[in-house]
């Protein structure tokens, strides 16, 4: 007998970053890694769990920005050559290991059958492109796919013009029907950031569900009677549900999660940085400075600096002990909660996507496993949030609590000391976009479209609540401010075009080539 | 009934606080390396128009930024060597909080509590110890930190594919909620005696309080 239903939900991100002006920009490896250790990962597993007639359930978002971006033939270019290069540096390491550094060359074999593997899979199975195996488990109903926002704008911060964030919605939709031929029923909201109001705008656009953090919940107008173990209808009639913590913290916790165990890849140890410059340096940044090259030796040994040698198969036999272990406590923690509740408990439990793979190497492993270990008890069963409406059509009607799955809760991360600067740009050219869009809507120039689209694309790009985060975390914090004042930059070269009535194409052409996301866009979307 | 429910709310937050998310997956993927030969991107500094706006950061703080006109300022003869600027944050019932500038073109960041209400923000100028008023800002609801139980009979349930306004629709036309969900759950709360009294919505059969679903 089934105890209880789990909800798993992962958020597959990634902000658009395409500067075809250069032929290696490390900025872009933040897609080729993620496809090499997160999305491919999890499709080879997907795709052995059904080989091995293991059922699973599935609900992944893919943003807008990665699925034009898996969809950019510029980039797919430069990821086959990407692929090429860990494989060649894979061949030096073998070489290398097998002479001067013998402790580590079983993991550089590991490495090269790993990148090889990849390419192949890339190439015949997937056929080049990530999103043709997305679709394929999305068409058999073992994946549930859901949007997100267009760029992944910070909604709450944005709907001071309410349009900016009906655009984000409503491009969002479009994209999803563009990449996967049909319209999303759920939406990841960036961040999982909630504001009052905001589920009028995703019921207009046929949105059903949406994750929110436990406090938009317990917090809500009323409080939901069920906690996070049951969704709650906001009052236009759209799902949400609240993550669980309990599920979030065993693989999130910096301190009790499984990533952390000692037999798994150490992710900050990495030859890019171990080994002498002269011999690594065609495999870094071509500007010179040290980075990863996800040749990555040891394992996480302990809490010193002092580091064994990662040894792959007993770190897979991990997974299956940690598997093990999340299953049970999902047994746990759902027959514990069927006690309170006259309905069967579910457990929701969102996580980023490229955490499985890239932070936490064996993730991917761990999660073939889990579904393996669900499948074989048949005691708690994986399903999709559109499964439990289906089960349970009726809930509660509240109103959640503003709020974001960011470090405490609200929306600090976003809009803080270091980054407020950037909401004045978004607002007023959130403002000028209409303003244009509505003197212009009859013009059938074809050239003034192109501008008025490309300035669409330029705030979208700017509306992207990456560069704000990364601002506050100090990650790639020139390059974040950098982008964000890029857009705003052109966005207003491109106002000045239609207002001196003179039109660079050159500048026009390289933007609508670099900041080439959604061919489909329409300016005219920004009308009332 | 009401222990069962308390219960599912604690485990509900219990590890709210016990980890953050705040390390992304991205902040992993992107790494901080000198940018060589990025072009500089000039940005506005102002945009000649006339603005409040405040936004909410979290229960204890909020964001506002502003930028008065030469025009404006010239047109109410205020001069900004001499003189301030007045920014006032008020709710429905009144001000809760003031702070003064010289600067036409500024941000600030407000510290005070102001839980689960709307909020806006206003700017002007004072003449003779009175505040005249220059514009407003929009209107934004703040965060709650409070459990927030609904009374036993005032619980409101829905089928999929149903919304408020179906709900409300036969019994009440003449509503305008302005966009706030609060709102609509507090009109609800009340309506829902007036739907069963007058038990003519056919739709209110499908609605009805917690406890037996499925």
């Amino acid at each position: 007998m089934v105890k209880g239903y789990w909800v798993p939900i992962l958020h597959s991100h990634l902000p658009f970053v395409k500067h075809p002006q250069y032929d290696n920009f490390l900025e872009e490896h933040w897609l080729f890694e993620a496809i090499t250790e997160c999305y491919i990962p999890l499709l080879t597993r997907l795709k052995k769990l059904e080989d091995e007639g293991v059922e699973f359930k599935l609900t992944t978002s893919i943003t807008p920005p990665l699925a034009e971006m898996l969809d950019d033939a510029h980039l797919m270019d430069k990821y086959s050559k990407f692929l090429n290069r860990q494989i060649e540096l894979g061949e030096k390491e073998v070489a290398r290991t097998s002479k001067d550094d013998p402790n580590f060359h079983n993991n550089a074999l590991f490495y090269h059958h790993f990148f090889k593997e990849t390419k192949e899979f890339f190439e015949t199975v997937l056929e080049g492109n990530v999103l043709n195996g997305y679709r394929y488990f999305y068409d058999k109903g073992s994946l549930e796919v859901i949007t997100c926002g267009a760029t992944h704008g910070f909604l709450p911060l944005l709907c001071v013009n309410e349009k900016a964030v009906e655009v984000q919605i409503e491009v969002a939709i479009k994209a999803h029907q563009k990449h996967f031929n049909r319209s999303p029923k759920g939406i990841w909201l960036p961040e999982c950031a909630y504001y009052d109001g905001l589920d009028r705008i995703l019921n207009e656009n046929g949105i059903e569900f949406f994750i929110v953090d436990s406090h938009a919940l317990v917090y809500a107008t009323p409080t939901a009677l069920n906690g996070v173990y049951a969704p709650a209808f906001t009052p236009h009639g759209v799902a949400a549900f609240g993550r669980d913590g309990e599920s979030s913290k065993q693989v999130w916790s910096s301190k009790e999660g499984y990533p952390g165990d000692v037999d798994y890849r150490d992710f900050y140890r990495d030859i890019g940085y171990d080994l002498d410059y002269e011999y690594i340096k065609d495999y870094i940044n071509p500007d010179g400075p040290r980075v990863f090259t996800g040749y990555k030796y040891h394992r996480i040994t302990g809490e010193s600096e002092y580091k064994e040698a990662y040894d792959p198969y007993i770190a897979a036999c991990r997974t299956q002990d940690h598997a093990r272990d999340f299953h049970l406590k999902r047994e746990k923690q759902l027959e514990h909660l069927s006690h309170y509740m006259d309905r069967t408990p579910m457990v929701t439990s969102p996580y980023d996507a490229e955490l499985f793979g890239h932070w936490w190497f064996e993730g991917p492993e761990f999660l073939y496993n889990l579904f393996k270990e669900i499948d074989k008890h048949k005691v708690i069963k994986a399903i999709t949030p559109l499964d439990y409406l289906n089960m349970y059509p009726s809930n509660q009607v509240l109103s959640p609590n503003p709020s974001s799955w960011g470090d405490q809760g609200y929306y600090d991360v976003w809009l803080n000391e270091g980054n407020s600067w950037i909401y004045r740009h978004l607002h007023e050219m959130a403002d000028k976009m209409g303003e244009y869009a509505h003197n212009y809507r009859h013009t059938s120039d074809g050239n003034t479209v192109r501008i008025l689209n490309q300035m669409l694309r330029e705030l979208l790009l700017a509306q992207s609540s990456d560069w704000a985060f990364l601002v506050t975390t100090a990650t790639a914090t020139e390059y974040s401010t950098h982008r964000t004042k890029e857009h705003i930059y052109n966005f207003n070269e491109l106002v000045d075009m239609i207002n001196n009535n003179t039109i660079n194409f050159e500048l026009l052409e390289y933007l609508e080539t670099k900041n080439s996301i959604f061919d489909f866009i329409d300016y005219k979307v920004f009308l009332d | 009934m009401r222990e069962n429910t308390e219960h599912l709310i604690h485990q509900s937050i219990k590890d709210e606080k016990s980890y953050s998310s705040t390390t992304h997956a991205i902040d992993t993927i992107a790494q901080e390396i000198p940018q060589m030969d990025m072009k500089e991107y000039p940005i506005p500094s102002r945009y000649y128009k006339d603005r409040v706006t405040l936004l909410p950061v979290n229960q204890s703080k909020y964001y506002i930024y502003w930028e008065i006109t030469d025009e404006t300022l010239t047109a109410r003869g205020i001069d900004l060597n001499t003189q301030e600027l007045y920014f006032r944050i008020y709710n429905t019932k009144g001000m809760l909080f003031e702070f003064s500038s010289p600067f036409a073109v500024s941000e600030y960041f407000i510290k005070g509590v102001f839980e689960n209400q709307k909020i806006y923000a206003k700017v002007g100028y004072m003449v003779e110890h009175t505040f005249q008023e220059l514009f407003a800002s929009q209107s934004v609801q703040t965060f709650s930190s409070q459990i927030n139980l609904p009374a036993p009979d005032d619980e409101i349930w829905m089928r999929k594919g149903e919304s408020w306004s179906q709900l409300l629709h036969s019994s009440i036309e003449h509503l305008e909620f302005s966009g706030s969900s609060a709102k609509y759950i507090k009109e609800l709360e009340r309506l829902r005696y007036l739907n069963k009294m007058s038990q003519s919505n056919e739709s209110s059969s499908s609605h009805h309080q917690g406890g037996n679903n499925g």
